[in-house]
């Protein structure tokens, strides 16, 4: 019997290249679930962003050289993806979507009530509308340190960057995301 | 907006909602389509072996079906008339000619031509399918021959029948009953009653009982639908056997013959089957769903909803084990490592030949976890029974890194270089102890 998990102990799951992308699709799968689930937003698909991903991958892993870890690898690329994938989609809403489409995407806990399942709709799409008007570079980050509460060592792996780096684009990040927030909070997202 | 009010609208956003398992069994789909599409595209000659193997197929279909066509069985003289001088010398061959006088009792109706009835030399595939002109004997007095849709069963009942094939030799005993399918590059055999001995060219002799099936790469898996079809066409009627159970589980004892068929009348009726049996194979009916959900749907939702079913019909079943096996694959490849973990330290102690595997796998599960002491004593454990010991060392020597007892991960990884100086890990290792 072949366990999933027995061809390679776990502590070299990060190190050990992939055999291919379905073993890497087997490995990392989940995290690019969660990438692409926070930085897609409630507007964009999971599971057609994971697919693209691992699409995209499977066209470019021949040509990996393990330069970096293969999970700041899977990072870009879901990045990559997200990023077209948003501007597609900001073009179809332009050409005739509507909010409504948004909040028919969004995912909807029913363990509390209606009152707090709005509430959350709400935050969740203001969030989602501000962080819209960052750059990629500070929309990532917010999202990968205030939603997703990664540390800056982490977003630092991920994106291969310093860490100091990291820090001082967070806090640009953070004062644009705070304006941004009290922009559209007074009413002025016109 | 103050900064409060800020945390609290990013605490109030929806965390993305995780994909289920059909979900994540579609994209594996597309992944294995793509890494499929792109490995025709990137080996022509990949193609050209696929189209050069389907026209092969197609060519034996042709070949098997050639009877059928409705010219030539509206001419069956020209096929079976021989002249003089070849009636002559058969006649000197008993066997040849018992074949020639059993057609001639019962020719081919033109109208209706009945393919499992017609004698074996009639259907022109002599290259691939033979039988041995001394040993075999299709009459109803000594044995029994049909082809079925290109597919030979025989049945012997008073002589041992040799059916000499390609890839091999095949001797029913005395009451005993097989199916032999000819392939391009593959021969399969499958018992349908009795003993079947086949001695492949390769040199080897293999013994297979009763609701077995192989070919020379090894067993495959019993139709028992089509098995109890194929035997009715020669006389024999046979219930339902726990052939899947008894390939799972090498420790089984050898599958229960059935009585001889030459003990049974000839055209007996298929005889209803006993309970046991047919609880048996309702139990190897759903082990068989959950292993193939997993392993060719690779859906391991439906696999998992298939091994609950079993659970709680055969709680105490006779695939206990390798149902738990099989759960843990299925919750691994659904990313649920924490369930997996969760019942494999339910488990305590491991017994059995599957024993050291499970160590090793929960140390790597607990070792995920950041349990690393609990995963030193797992791989310990699996070190001490000798088998996985490559994944068990390694492992062993990442949990004592993770803990900052750095001598015994070197003493580990050392060891790992000197038993497995070409191991999957010897690279990493040697960057290890190079650092």
């Amino acid at each position: 019997m072949n366990l999933s998990l027995t061809e390679r102990p776990i502590a070299t799951i990060d190190r050990a290249p992939a055999r291919d992308v379905a073993e890497l699709y087997r490995l990392h799968g989940q995290k690019v679930e969660r990438w692409a689930g926070w930085l897609g937003g409630p507007l964009l698909d999971v599971e057609d962003l994971v697919q693209e991903v691992f699409l995209t991958a499977h066209r470019l892993y021949p040509k990996f050289r393990g330069e970096c870890q293969v999970t700041t690898w899977l990072y870009r690329l879901t990045a990559n993806v997200v990023r077209h994938r948003r501007r597609s989609e900001r073009f179809r809403r332009w050409l005739g979507g509507s909010a409504e489409d948004v909040a028919g995407h969004l995912s909807t806990p029913s363990r509390q009530g209606p009152v707090e399942d709005l509430e959350r709709k709400q935050a969740t799409l203001l969030c989602y509308e501000a962080l819209d008007r960052l750059s990629e570079k500070e929309r990532a980050l917010i999202v990968l340190f205030e939603l997703e509460e990664r540390t800056g060592q982490e977003i630092a792996a991920l994106t291969g960057r310093k860490l100091a780096t990291v820090w001082v684009d967070l806090h640009r990040a953070r004062k644009r995301f705070s304006l941004e927030l009290s922009r559209l909070d007074k009413g002025g997202n016109t | 907006m103050t900064p409060e009010a800020e945390k609290l609208l990013l605490r109030k956003v929806l965390p993305p909602k995780p994909l289920d398992g059909a979900a994540r069994a579609r994209v594996a789909a597309a992944i294995d389509e793509a890494q499929e599409k792109a490995l025709v595209r990137s080996h022509p000659w990949r193609l050209f072996a696929l189209a050069t193997a389907i026209g092969a197929i197609a060519a034996l279909v042709l070949v098997a079906n050639w009877h059928r066509h409705p010219k030539i069985s509206a001419r069956p003289e020209l096929v079976l008339r021989q002249p003089q001088h070849e009636r002559e010398r058969m006649a000197a061959r008993p066997e040849l000619v018992l074949r020639q006088a059993q057609h001639e009792r019962e020719p081919p109706s033109t109208s209706q031509p009945d393919n499992s009835a017609l004698p074996l030399f009639q259907n022109g595939d002599g290259r691939a399918l033979l039988i041995s002109p001394g040993t075999a004997a299709p009459d109803e007095k000594s044995g029994s021959v049909r082809l079925i849709e290109g597919r030979l069963v025989a049945r012997a009942i008073h002589r041992p029948v040799v059916v000499q094939t390609l890839r091999g030799k095949v001797i029913l005993s005395v009451g005993s009953a097989a199916e032999v399918e000819v392939h391009s590059f593959d021969v399969q055999i499958a018992a349908l009653s009795g003993t079947v001995r086949v001695k492949w060219s390769s040199g080897a002799n293999v013994e297979i009982l009763q609701g077995q099936r192989v070919s020379q790469n090894g067993p495959l898996p019993f139709d028992e639908k089509r098995a109890a079809e194929m035997a009715a066409a020669v006389g024999i009627g046979i219930t339902p056997s726990v052939v899947v159970a008894e390939e799972q589980k090498p420790n089984q004892p050898a599958p229960r013959k059935m009585p001889l068929a030459s003990q049974a009348p000839l055209q007996a009726t298929p005889k209803p089957a006993a309970p046991e049996n047919l609880a048996a194979d309702a139990e190897s009916q759903l082990f068989s769903e959950a292993l193939m959900q997993l392993r060719r749907h690779h859906n391991a939702a439906a696999a998992l909803g298939a091994l609950d079913k079993y659970d709680a019909q055969f709680a105490h079943g006779r695939f206990g084990d390798e149902a738990l096996l099989v759960r843990i694959e299925a919750l691994l490849s659904d990313f649920r490592h924490d369930q997996a973990l969760r019942r494999l330290d339910e488990l305590g102690h491991f017994s059995g030949p599957r024993g050291a595997e499970l160590e090793v796998l929960r140390g790597e599960l607990r070792a995920q976890a950041r349990r690393y002491s609990d995963a030193i004593s797992d791989f310990g454990a699996a070190l001490r029974r000798g088998t996985f010991a490559e994944r068990a060392l390694y492992g062993r020597a990442s949990c004592y890194s993770e803990l900052g007892d750095v001598a015994a991960a070197r003493a580990d990884l050392a060891d790992y270089q000197s038993r497995f100086p070409d191991g999957k890990l010897a690279e990493q290792v040697r960057e290890a102890l190079g650092k």
